[in-house]
């Protein structure tokens, strides 16, 4: 599916299942995404991040509804719970085997974000793993002067900041060295694609959780 | 027209004035070099010919140009060579028929083909810098200004890349290149401009004479370490990736402890990342000893009061937010006295620079500041990646005196990784990484 059409049908599954209660959409969305998840291969170190993850926040919700003062219903407690799982779900299944470059141009091409908007953000996110980098370089170059910086340290993040700070400056000067400027017309040489079928199967998919959603409890 | 001119072109930084109503004009459709001393705002110079930075006064011709940043790393906004390359081409507004063909003619010329769907930060600095050069050429501009391009290039790779350039020259592009290490121009660069105190001057055919003769290699011959030595790193089945690729399968080699020693490779070798396992920020498989004792059993903080490492990327090293806090921080658990460092604040020209940031020097400057707080350390080993990048020649040889100083006064150990001939001298063994293996040489490659 487009990626696009994808993301757009995972936070409209997330807006109606947050504003509507029903466990048997839930659950549907959790084993139909599992399911989508099986096929398309997800590793099991992300199965174990996708399962263990959510789970203070799912054992916390259950046990403040459960348990707590209110006494509410079996069914409403797994309602929340299954939520928390929901939106992990969906959002895992845009995210796999999907590249942030496909998705922003998935969304500048075929739902129109405007380009400086886009690629503002997709060279934000590939800033990530030079953070990353950043930080342990930080760590080891602090080691290497006796100054050792533990991860609650001020000046590890006031290094960080000034990195992350640098970086964003540098930025606008590489995208200007690119060619890139804001507002004016680009080409399309990579495609996303965005078919009849794209759009079928969305309306499919939407309209059966929202069948569940508002018939079953 | 295709001119690269300015006009009484007046920029300070920092409070310091590094153009002061600069005149030039560079010949069209030829090679021209731009040096100066580290510090003289050469890279300044090229920003604002490129239109990335505004003069405070005065002009510069209109004219777009291909440009190439120092730190290569500044050139991409996308995650791999090949969505850069995309990027560009959808900037320039080229259909994907004529886009894929010049990436395809442009990945060729650079051999870069294979390196199209690596991250870029899997990526040596070499690799990058012919990225860079790649994406500069995509451009398709008439111009091309090149901020030390070779910086952390193999030789044969410059000779390539330089010849490349030359070839363009000759189909009609202006080009200039800031560059320190003069090896190769003597055939292809017609000009050498020279930046001094905020002015442009052409160089005469003697200036330029003395110039390349100063640059022209020695021949070296090093020593082969006796099997007797101590060694300060050993390798035991080691071997090392990066990605996919393998760089180092090593069944066994002793580094010698106590002597400087030169570490050669072609780009993306592995070199950088070999340093980088000896100073524990890249996994490794197999053993790796310092002082008999495997990576993974020194504890961290003992471990680093026995390593430390320059940095290629300078601003890696900076903790504090001015030089004076930088020198202070090492002073405190470091080993070399105050008039030490004192005279190595005047030898390396960065006195009236300690209440600056070290953030907004120059590259050289910055490299000088780098160098500074390791040698202040005084640790048995000193890993040192490219430390020469952005150093003129002066600078050049003062950091081969302190490092001379440091290694004979700390009985250091010192593995320096460096393209650039100046500290050649100073080295008493060469280890060769080729066909992912090291082994001690000779002569030089």
């Amino acid at each position: 599916m487009n990626p696009g059409v994808k993301l757009l049908l995972a936070i409209l599954i997330a807006f109606l299942a947050s504003i509507n209660a029903s466990l048997t959409a839930n659950l549907a969305v959790i084993i139909g995404g599992c399911l989508y998840l099986l096929f398309k291969k997800l590793t099991w170190r992300r199965w174990l991040l996708l399962i263990f993850l959510p789970l203070p926040a799912a054992a916390a919700i259950f046990s403040a509804i459960y348990w707590g003062k209110t006494h509410t219903s079996l069914q409403y407690a797994l309602i929340l719970t299954t939520r928390i799982y929901v939106f992990v779900i969906a959002g895992t299944c845009v995210g796999v085997h999907l590249s942030p470059t496909t998705l922003v141009r998935s969304l500048e091409q075929n739902f129109h974000l405007p380009s400086k908007y886009a690629y503002g953000i997709l060279a934000g996110l590939n800033l990530f793993p030079q953070m990353q980098r950043a930080v342990k370089v930080i760590r080891a170059a602090g080691d290497m002067r006796g100054e050792f910086l533990s991860w609650w340290s001020p000046r590890l993040y006031f290094k960080a900041c000034v990195t992350a700070i640098s970086a964003a400056e540098n930025l606008t000067q590489g995208l200007q060295a690119a060619a890139f400027i804001e507002d004016q017309p680009r080409s399309v040489i990579a495609s996303v694609s965005l078919t009849k079928k794209d759009w079928q199967e969305f309306s499919l998919i939407l309209a059966s959780f929202c069948l569940l959603l508002f018939t079953c409890p | 027209m295709t001119t690269i001119s300015a006009h009484n072109l007046v920029m300070s930084y920092q409070q310091e004035q590094v153009l002061t109503g600069c005149d030039f004009t560079i010949p069209d459709h030829e090679l021209s070099l731009l040096v100066g001393d580290t510090g003289s705002g050469k890279s300044t110079l090229l920003m604002l010919l490129a239109k990335l930075l505004k003069p405070q006064a005065g002009q510069v011709s209109p004219e777009l140009a291909g440009f190439m940043f120092q730190d290569p790393r500044q050139q991409f906004a996308m995650a791999t060579p090949l969505d850069q390359f995309i990027f560009i081409m959808e900037n320039r507004q080229l259909t994907a028929e004529a886009a894929w063909q010049k990436i395809k003619v442009v990945s060729r010329q650079l051999k870069i083909t294979d390196l199209w769907r690596q991250p870029l930060t899997t990526l040596s600095g070499g690799q990058l810098q012919r990225v860079a050069l790649a994406a500069a050429l995509l451009l398709e501009r008439d111009i091309l200004l090149l901020d030390e391009p070779f910086a952390s290039v193999d030789p044969q790779n410059r000779q390539f890349m330089l010849d490349l350039l030359h070839r363009l020259q000759q189909a009609g592009k202006t080009i200039l290149i800031i560059d320190h290490d003069l090896s190769g121009y003597e055939q292809l660069c017609q000009h050498i401009f020279r930046l001094q105190t905020g002015k442009i001057t052409e160089l005469t055919a003697t200036e330029k004479d003395a110039l390349y003769q100063a640059a022209q290699p020695k021949q070296q011959k090093f020593a082969l370490p006796a099997n007797t030595e101590a060694a300060a790193f050993a390798l035991k089945n080691f071997s090392l990736q990066r990605g996919q690729t393998q760089l180092l399968q090593q069944i066994a080699l002793n580094i010698p402890s106590g002597n400087s020693i030169l570490l050669t490779g072609s780009n993306g070798s592995g070199k950088s990342s070999l340093l980088q396992v000896f100073s524990k920020l890249l996994p490794y498989q197999g053993h790796c000893l310092y002082q008999g004792r495997d990576l993974s059993k020194w504890p961290r903080r003992r471990f680093f009061s026995e390593v430390g490492q320059v940095f290629q990327t300078a601003s890696d090293q900076f903790l504090t937010v001015s030089v004076a806090e930088e020198l202070q921080l090492s002073q405190q658990h470091g080993r070399c006295k105050s008039d030490v460092i004192q005279q190595m604040l005047v030898d390396f020209n960065l006195e009236k620079y300690l209440q600056h940031s070290p953030y907004l020097l120059s590259g050289g400057q910055q490299k000088l500041v780098q160098l500074l707080v390791m040698l202040i350390m005084g640790r048995p080993v000193l890993l040192l990646d490219e430390p020469l990048a952005g150093l003129d020649q002066a600078m050049t040889k003062q950091a081969a005196k302190w490092l001379a100083w440091s290694q004979q006064n700390f009985a250091q150990t010192q593995i320096i990784v460096s393209h650039q001939s100046g500290l050649n001298q100073l080295c008493r063994y060469h280890l060769r990484l080729a066909n992912q293996s090291l082994s001690f040489q000779e002569g030089l490659a």
